[in-house]
């Protein structure tokens, strides 16, 4: 993505919907894609942005992001995601990360442990769970994307949101 | 240690336009543009090549580059740098004393120039380099080489010597550049404005 106003909204996007589908369900089916069932929940850290330009921001840290009344008030109020920690757990293993949304990255990758004690198998083991979360995210995104494009979303997401 | 065996982990995802022809290219590619140690007397300031991903003192042999579909080796900078602060003390010192044994009041741009050239060659040689060292992962499968670092610059100083080494051309892979092959129009517009009501 070459314009940086685009990725910028995308990313904030992206996150809300996370935030969202982690507060709705936790649980989401990449079936079709052949990754089975992940789970997904934003833990201990949130930022939030005004999109209302008076400068506001906020950082709110709780183990349970999903279940603090006082993040979906203050998106509520038009303060985006701009960080979050996402935890997915699929098949057993278990991913801890950092997105942010501008630039639109994931960071700090915490890998499921291996158990192994064979450092060549250690290697690539970590290696194939790097490319697993790759997988799901982009899933992720993808499956985000396709909604975006219902007529629906935005009536969904207020309906969420109470607004 | 290395980030393939422990601690958490940031990366920068690429994709070359091609793929090297075989084992043998790869390592001879590595070994042209392996690391070499800075002389502190060098009048270079910084260095940078190729290393082994395990080994870190080992830019000859490659000895853990093939893991499964993955060729694993990592890009080594070591950088002889010194903050204002921490050559200020030697540089006035040096100055004085250059204008006791001279005899002179005042010391010239040029004469003074060369004081902290060779302030800083001695600290070098009293000092070692700050070394950097990041993990390149490249699947083989999938064609992507995964960097493990999100630092501009350490992005910058891996595109120059990957494309040079490899004779290819690196494309950055984001999540998002999904968008161009899901949606029909291949751009988005915001849907935020319309939740809250903000064109």
């Amino acid at each position: 993505m070459k314009n940086n106003q685009e990725s910028a909204y995308i990313g904030q996007e992206f996150l809300l919907w996370i935030y969202w589908k982690s507060c709705e369900e936790g649980t989401l089916s990449l079936e079709d894609l052949g990754l089975g069932e992940i789970n997904i929940s934003v833990e201990e850290v949130i930022d939030l942005v005004s999109i209302k330009g008076d400068g506001y921001s906020e950082t709110i840290k709780s183990t349970d992001i999903a279940e603090l009344d006082s993040v979906r008030e203050s998106i509520r109020l038009g303060r985006l995601p701009s960080l979050i920690k996402l935890r997915i757990i699929s098949n057993h293993l278990e991913w801890f990360f950092q997105i942010k949304a501008n630039p639109f990255k994931v960071s700090s990758v915490k890998l499921p442990l291996t158990g192994e004690k064979d450092e060549t198998e250690m290697i690539s083991q970590r290696l194939e769970s790097l490319t697993k979360l790759d997988l799901i995210m982009q899933a992720l995104f993808n499956t985000f994307i396709l909604e975006r494009e219902e007529s629906s979303f935005t009536e969904s997401m207020k309906t969420f949101l109470g607004l | 240690m290395t980030k393939l065996l422990k601690g958490t982990i940031s990366r920068t995802i690429f994709k070359p336009d091609k793929k090297p022809e075989n084992m043998t290219t790869i390592r001879e590619s590595l070994e042209r543009f392996a690391f070499k140690k800075i002389d502190p007397t060098d009048v270079r300031d910084e260095s940078t090549g190729w290393i082994d991903a395990i080994m870190s003192f080992d830019s000859k042999n490659f000895s853990s580059l093939m893991h499964d579909r993955f060729m694993i080796f990592a890009l080594r900078t070591d950088k002889f740098s010194f903050s204002s602060s921490q050559i200020r003390p030697h540089l006035e010192e040096a100055e004085h004393l250059y204008g006791i044994e001279n005899n002179l009041e005042y010391i010239s741009a040029q004469q003074k120039k060369e004081i902290k050239e060779q302030v800083t060659k001695r600290l070098k040689v009293n000092s070692i380099p700050k070394v950097t060292i990041t993990e390149t992962a490249w699947d083989m499968e999938t064609n992507l080489v995964h960097l493990f670092s999100q630092s501009s610059q350490v992005v910058v100083r891996f595109t120059d010597i990957f494309e040079k080494t490899f004779e290819v051309n690196l494309e950055t892979i984001e999540l998002s550049n999904s968008i161009k092959q899901i949606t029909k129009s291949g751009k988005l517009e915001p849907v935020l404005g319309k939740v809250w009501g903000i064109q």
